[in-house]
């Protein structure tokens, strides 16, 4: 399979949120799947059946994100990849956004497997990874990447698309994700949380200074 | 100029311009930034922009060279303290040495004139837009038209000035992909030369004896050219202060910091004074709108962030929420100094499958040549970074 033919098993044509895929990840894709990753997927703990009227973003490590994607996908979630890094070029970096591009390859011929509605409701998944900023001397190359509220849709989007509340899946709320959950609520958005063993409860995004 | 649709190949389009023109950004918010549409000029047309563009780069270049020389003059633009500093280092400047890049945003008014709004001075972007995907637009529409090849313009001169085989450095904020798919698109042409492309931040130099010097890990020594995709504005907040190189550095560079002084959007305010000393700025008059101080702001004008970009901030009431015109307004307030005000122009929209488009047409510039276009169409009179990237080609004259 090519770059594109990959892109394209995540993010069909005229089909409801696939343009928010964003494209970075896969356009160096390298073709062959890495063997020594597991590719296991995870029991979902927090919910056995699609939620009404809810959308949700699971940010945790970029390789555990696709695979609970895929997972999701099972119950009828469509994943929405909005992986944002770029590559160091070998050159000592902060972050290794790679290491998510052998499970896209391999999550797209599982999403081969599994026929989801054409109204899916939308699964973005998010690697928290994106965050390392530690750099140990300035020679480092800083390929961290924040998530920004044109990253994904508005909040007039969701709720003409009948999508009320927002279940994060995380091991807490990031700073980046915070400001745009917090215009979302203000918007009248529940936002829903999960640290993926413990159930789903309600949560209040409070207003954060946040410049990264 | 008119608009013609791509229809139903757009999809692939879409997917191939993502993949094969650096189009990593096609989605912002809830708008496709890809329009489904290619920007068509007749030969006239293009002949007017070449003519135009060129007129405006040479007064712009005589005008920037005079303010180097002659720094008494450049209270009025109000420059970051932190800059001017650095600025008076800059005497060295020799523009032969170094690529200049410039970009002017055209736009077509309800007098079917051209109105300029801004020439992107310092780091211009929208290279590849530029460059492929004109071609894949024409390959994809099966029409007789062409288009100017930026890509290769740019690439040109930078080859014509920097050594057979020499390091470039892609300066860019690392972070950001929407940079990255700029520097990547340029590294890779330059690397197709036989050039040796590195991508690193603007804190990746180090300047020793007024030469770059690269620090970034698996890529150290010597640099034969900076090209800069950081504004001159971020680079001034970089902590350690690294930086102060850029400014009198003999590496050559695209673009010199000395594209400060007509990046801000306060350069009008200083037109009397580059007159009375010889620097006509007739084409700059005829074609920029009239722009004053804020504080002698009039009915029909409209506030421009000085050092705006992307058409963030422009308070044209129309194109923003209430929420965000009152907060400029706001800020137009606290800071008068980095705005400036300017008559609005009446942006006249191509009309097509029952829509209204306004459009903004970018003409660049490369050491003093005009060279190639990229522009950016909105159902809104605010081109911002919620439009949609369109390719310009050329129809050709008929025999």
């Amino acid at each position: 399979m090519t770059s594109k033919e990959i892109y394209k098993i995540w993010a069909p044509y005229n089909i409801k949120w696939s343009s928010w895929v964003r494209p970075v990840p896969f356009i160096y894709l390298n073709e062959k799947i890495n063997e020594f990753i597991d590719y296991t997927l995870p029991h979902i703990n927090y919910l056995n059946e699609v939620l009404d009227n809810t959308a949700i973003i699971i940010d945790i490590n970029g390789i555990d994100s696709i695979k609970e994607g895929i997972e999701l996908s099972k119950i009828g979630y469509r994943p929405i990849p909005i992986f944002n890094g770029t590559s160091s070029n070998n050159a000592l970096s902060t972050t290794d956004n790679k290491l998510i591009e052998p499970l896209l390859i391999w999550g797209a011929l599982e999403l081969q497997k599994i026929k989801l509605k054409d109204d899916a409701l939308p699964v973005f998944l998010l690697d928290e990874n994106r965050l390392n900023r530690y750099k140990i001397d300035s020679s480092v190359f800083d390929n961290s990447w924040d998530v920004y509220y044109q990253d994904l849709p508005s909040s007039k989007y969701f709720l003409n698309n009948g999508i009320d509340k927002i279940l994060v899946r995380a091991n807490k709320i990031n700073k980046d994700l915070n400001k745009i959950l917090y215009d979302y609520q203000k918007n009248n958005i529940k936002i829903l949380f999960t640290n993926g063993f413990e159930s789903i409860k309600e949560i209040k995004i409070k207003k954060i200074k946040y410049i990264n | 100029m008119k608009l013609v649709p791509i229809e139903e190949k757009y999809n692939n389009y879409r997917i191939d311009a993502m993949f094969d023109c650096y189009k990593w950004d096609p989605e912002f918010v809830d708008n496709n930034t890809l329009a489904k549409y290619v920007l068509v000029l007749n030969e006239d047309e293009y002949k007017e922009l070449v003519y135009l563009t060129e007129k405006l780069d040479l007064e712009t270049i005589q005008a920037e060279e005079f303010l180097n020389n002659n720094l008494k003059y450049i209270k009025k633009l109000y420059l970051p303290k932190k800059l001017i500093k650095e600025i008076k280092k800059m005497k060295n400047y020799d523009k032969s040495k170094h690529i200049r890049l410039m970009r002017y945003d055209f736009h077509l008014t309800i007098d079917n004139k051209w109105q300029i709004s801004e020439v992107n001075s310092d780091v211009p972007g929208g290279f590849a837009e530029a460059s492929l995907l004109p071609k894949l637009a024409i390959k994809t529409l099966n029409k007789d038209y062409y288009s100017i090849d930026f890509g290769k313009i740019l690439s040109n001169a930078i080859s014509k000035k920097i050594k057979k085989n020499g390091t470039i450095m892609f300066v860019h904020c690392t972070s950001y992909s929407d940079d990255r798919q700029v520097m990547q698109y340029i590294g890779d042409k330059m690397r197709s030369l036989g050039y040796k492309s590195i991508y690193g931040a603007a804190d990746h130099l180090i300047f020793k004896n007024k030469e770059a010097i690269s620090i970034l890990n698996n890529y150290e020594g010597k640099v034969d050219c900076i090209f800069r995709f950081t504004p001159l504005e971020w680079l001034k907040d970089i902590k350690p202060k690294t930086w102060s190189g850029y400014f009198d550095t003999i590496t050559p560079s695209c673009n010199h910091p000395i594209a400060i002084f007509v990046q801000t959007k306060r350069f009008p305010l200083v037109w009397d004074i580059l007159e009375q000393n010889g620097i006509k700025m007739t084409t700059w008059k005829k074609l920029l709108p009239d722009t004053k101080e804020v504080k002698d702001f009039k009915e029909g004008y409209i506030y421009k962030p000085a050092c705006g970009r992307v058409g963030e901030n422009i308070s044209i009431k129309e194109a923003c929420s209430k929420e965000e015109y009152l907060k400029i307004i706001k800020d137009v307030k606290r800071h008068p100094k980095n705005y400036i005000a300017q008559k609005k122009f009446i942006s006249k929209p191509i009309n097509i499958d029952n829509k209204e488009y306004h459009v903004c047409l970018g003409s660049y510039t490369v050491d003093g040549k005009q060279a190639g276009f990229y522009a950016r169409i909105s159902e809104l009179p605010r081109i911002d970074s919620y439009a949609a990237d369109i390719p310009v080609v050329i129809e050709r004259a008929k025999k």
